[in-house]
C-alpha cells in the first residue's frame, strides 16, 4: 500500500496482470481513438474541433504478436500507427548482431510521427507484447496536420518528449549503476502508464523479459537477474517465476533517485 | 537451452537460485566475464574492500562449470636509483 499518493488521487489495486486499454476501452466520445486523443491532450491543448478531426480520420485495426515488426529500418512508411493496447519498442542492431532497445511505447502512444517529416525509418519498430494498433494512412495525417497549427504543435511536443526520454535513457545507461539504472526504468514505465491510465496502478506487471531488460539497459541478463534479486530484497519488486511486478513504487523511486522533470508531465501548452 | 547459475562472492556469498538460459559453456563463461566487468564498473571499490571478486558458475547438475576470480595484487615497485 503506497502512502505517498497525492491527496484525492484515485487508487485501485489491480490483482490480475496488467492488461490494459483495448480490453477495457472506456466509453469515450472518440471511441477506439479515445486513448490516442487523451495522450495528445495530456501534453498539448487541442481545441474540440482538432480533437474531433483526429477522431474522425479513417483507420483500420491491426493486431500483432510479440516481436512482430510494425516498421523496419530503412523502410519508407506509408501508414501512421497508434498503439491502442499492449506495448511496443524501438530497436537498433549493430553489425555484429548486438541488440539495443532504444525506446518503449505504451498504450495511447503514436508510434511514428517521425515519418511525417523524415523519409526513412532509422530503427525497427516492433510489438513487445500482443498489440492492437490503429492504422492511419500517413497521407491523411499529413493533410490533417498541415492547416491545423494546434495539431502540428501536439505532434511536435510528442516528438520532443520522446527525445527527452531518450536523453534520460542515455544518462541512465551511460552513468547509473545497475541497481539505480533498473529501478529508474521501472519507475519511468509505471509513471508513464499511470499518466495515460489516469490512476495509480498496484502490482503493475512488467511486460519485458530479462533478456529484453538486458537489451534495453546495456547489462548482461545475468546482471539483470542479480539486480532484480537485489530489488526484490529491498521490497521494491516481486518475482513470481518469470514475472516481475512492482511492489512498492516509493522504494523504487528512492533507489532510482528519480526526478520526473524529463517526463514533462503537467505540460501546459501555450496556444489553443 | 541449458541453464547456468552465477554465484557471487564479494565478501558475502550470493547464491543465484534462478539462473539464466545460455547456449553453451563458452557462452556461460563469456557472460560471467561480462557480469564481473559490469559489477566492477559499478563498484570498483569492491576489489579493495573485499580482497577480490569471485564468480562461480554451476550448471543444472549442480557441478561447478567455471570460475572467475578478479584480484588486485600488490605491485609497488620503484626503479633503482641511477637507472
Amino acid at each position: 500500500m503506497s502512502c505517498n499518493e497525492p491527496e484525492g488521487h484515485v487508487h485501485r489495486e489491480i490483482d490480475a496482470p496488467f492488461r490494459w486499454m483495448g480490453d477495457a476501452v472506456q466509453a469515450h466520445r472518440h471511441g477506439r481513438l479515445g486513448i490516442f486523443v487523451r495522450k495528445l491532450i495530456s501534453h498539448s491543448r487541442l481545441s474540440a474541433d482538432d480533437q474531433a478531426a483526429i477522431a474522425s480520420l479513417p483507420f483500420s485495426i491491426k493486431t500483432l504478436e510479440p516481436n512482430d515488426h510494425i516498421l523496419r529500418e530503412g523502410e519508407r512508411a506509408e501508414i501512421c500507427p497508434v498503439l491502442l493496447s499492449g506495448f511496443a519498442y524501438r530497436q537498433k542492431i549493430s553489425a555484429d548482431g548486438g541488440r539495443q532497445i532504444v525506446a518503449l511505447k505504451i498504450p495511447g502512444d503514436p508510434l511514428d510521427f517521425q515519418s511525417l517529416y523524415l523519409d526513412r525509418a532509422d530503427h525497427n519498430l516492433q510489438a513487445l507484447t500482443k498489440v492492437e494498433l490503429a492504422i492511419f494512412a500517413l497521407k491523411d495525417l499529413e493533410n490533417l496536420v498541415a492547416p491545423r497549427p494546434g495539431l502540428a504543435r501536439a505532434v511536435l511536443v510528442d516528438i520532443l518528449i520522446e527525445a527527452s526520454i531518450g536523453r534520460e535513457w542515455l544518462l541512465n545507461i551511460g552513468r547509473r549503476n545497475a541497481l539505480t539504472r533498473l529501478a529508474h526504468l521501472l519507475c519511468e514505465l509505471l509513471y508513464r502508464v499511470e499518466q495515460i491510465a489516469g490512476e495509480t496502478i498496484g502490482n503493475f506487471e512488467l511486460p519485458l523479459t530479462q533478456e529484453q531488460l538486458a537489451d534495453l539497459l546495456g547489462l548482461t541478463p545475468v546482471h539483470i537477474n542479480r539486480t532484480l534479486r537485489e530489488l526484490e530484497k529491498e521490497g521494491a519488486i516481486r518475482r513470481v517465476s518469470r514475472r516481475v511486478s512492482i511492489a512498492d513504487i516509493a522504494t523504487l523511486h528512492r533507489i532510482a533517485q528519480f526526478s520526473d522533470i524529463y517526463l514533462h508531465r503537467n505540460q501546459s501548452s501555450a496556444v489553443v | 537451452m541449458p541453464r547456468y547459475f552465477f554465484h557471487l562472492f564479494d565478501g558475502a556469498e550470493e547464491i543465484d537460485a534462478q539462473g539464466s538460459e545460455l547456449d553453451d559453456d563458452a557462452s556461460a563463461l563469456r557472460e560471467a566475464i561480462r557480469f564481473g566487468g559490469g559489477l566492477l564498473s559499478d563498484d570498483p571499490d569492491m576489489l579493495v574492500r573485499d580482497k577480490g571478486l569471485r564468480i562461480n558458475v554451476t550448471d543444472e547438475s549442480g557441478g561447478l562449470n567455471c570460475a572467475l576470480i578478479v584480484q588486485i595484487v600488490d605491485a609497488k615497485w620503484r626503479p633503482p636509483p641511477g637507472g
